[in-house]
């Protein structure tokens, strides 16, 4: 799968976030905050293709966290992009 | 002003567009239109009564939405610099106005327009392409000055800016409407608010500037309660006040995001839940001003 290329993280007031515009005049906008963990997966894995045991790694490599908690944590971030419909697979 | 007049000269946030061919005349016999009359030298013009060429088969649409106004449903396309914008007829089909701008440039052609509601619609979108560069644009919401200073009230269509900005009016000693629709917003050193010639059903026509104070978001409530945004629902609640057709586009999205980002960097935004009182008014007026 792939972080969409048309989606990019703004720096604003010091928050990162990506807005995800509706379709159709007059739809609300979705704005997603990422936090430095979703912003360091963010920033590893756009531009190409990745899985899941790949940010599942990126975490463990960077943070001191057992395979299970990094596993769960890189499948909350992925669900979250996913539901929002900024991954393509 | 004779009915023959071929130029006409209005000013949105200081800045001079010269409309011309037969509209003009439209134009220079309307109280919105005639309150920003201008002598300065055009920064932009809008030269009705051209021949505008249809947009290439594999132009991109970006936006498609009805005009109550004229009963008619517009369409914006894009195919690599150029943009076409048309309103056509929902009765029966009949092109209303074409418009042609390509990015970078500071003229927009457009067919001729017979309808004055046509004529005002399409001249506020052909203004919104030409101001974007200058991170200046239209902000749906009705803004209430006090103080020297604007507060900016947003939200969907029958929210009830018009009636929270009237509110102030009768409770806030001191504020007046600047507009009621369609102010423009500006961003550089400061965020500075202009008064335009589109203010929606109330005819509210006021050509001052005025540096923005604050921006609230309001919803219909059961009771009246306020409280300041975070980052990102600040942005998600400027966001959509913007115009709808132009953030799908990448070009005047980036221009339209860096207008949010600087409000939401320099100006405080809330969300009002409210009943339609005086308390409401009392609330945000004493949140806003300390008072």
């Amino acid at each position: 799968m792939k972080i969409k290329p048309k989606y990019k993280v703004r720096h604003v007031a010091d928050e990162n976030i990506i807005l995800v515009q509706g379709k159709n005049p007059g739809d609300l906008t979705t704005v997603i905050a990422l936090n430095d963990t979703s912003l360091f997966l963010w920033n590893e894995l756009s531009g190409r293709d990745f899985e899941l045991a790949d940010a599942t790694s990126l975490l463990q490599g960077r943070y001191e966290v057992d395979e299970v908690t990094a596993s769960a944590d890189a499948a909350k971030w992925l669900d979250i992009l996913k539901q929002n419909n900024i991954i393509e697979l | 002003m004779s009915s023959t007049q071929k130029t006409f000269r209005f000013a949105i946030g200081g800045r001079v567009v010269a409309v011309e061919g037969e509209a003009a005349s439209m134009l220079a016999a309307n109280e919105a239109f005639v309150r920003f009359a201008s002598e300065g030298k055009p920064q932009w013009r809008v030269l009705f009564d051209c021949q505008v060429e249809t947009p290439p088969r594999d132009a991109i649409l970006l936006s498609e939405f009805f005009y109550e106004e004229t009963d008619s449903r517009c369409l914006f396309l894009f195919h690599g610099e150029d943009y076409y914008y048309s309103m056509l007829s929902a009765v029966d089909g009949r092109k209303l106005v074409a418009m042609h701008f390509k990015r970078g440039s500071d003229e927009v052609h457009s067919t001729s327009v017979n309808d004055f509601n046509a004529l005002r619609f399409s001249l506020w979108f052909a203004v919104t392409m030409l101001a974007a560069p200058l991170r200046l644009t239209f902000i749906h919401s009705s803004a209430v000055v006090y103080d020297r200073r604007v507060v900016l009230f947003l939200g969907e269509s029958g929210t009830g800016k018009s009636t929270h900005a009237r509110l102030w009016l009768k409770n806030i000693e001191g504020s007046h409407l600047l507009n009621d629709d369609s102010p423009a917003i500006e961003v550089g050193d400061t965020i500075k608010i202009h008064g335009s010639s589109w203010s929606g059903k109330t005819p509210c026509y006021i050509p001052l500037t005025f540096p923005l104070a604050a921006v609230v978001r309001l919803s219909q409530a059961q009771h009246n309660a306020i409280r300041p945004l975070s980052v990102p629902k600040a942005f998600g609640a400027i966001h959509p006040s913007l115009p709808p057709a132009l953030v799908q586009d990448d070009y005047f999205a980036d221009l339209m995001i860096d207008i949010v980002s600087a409000v939401i960097s320099k100006v405080p935004v809330y969300h009002l839940e409210c009943l339609p009182d005086a308390d409401a008014a009392r609330l945000s007026f004493n949140t806003i001003f300390g008072k």
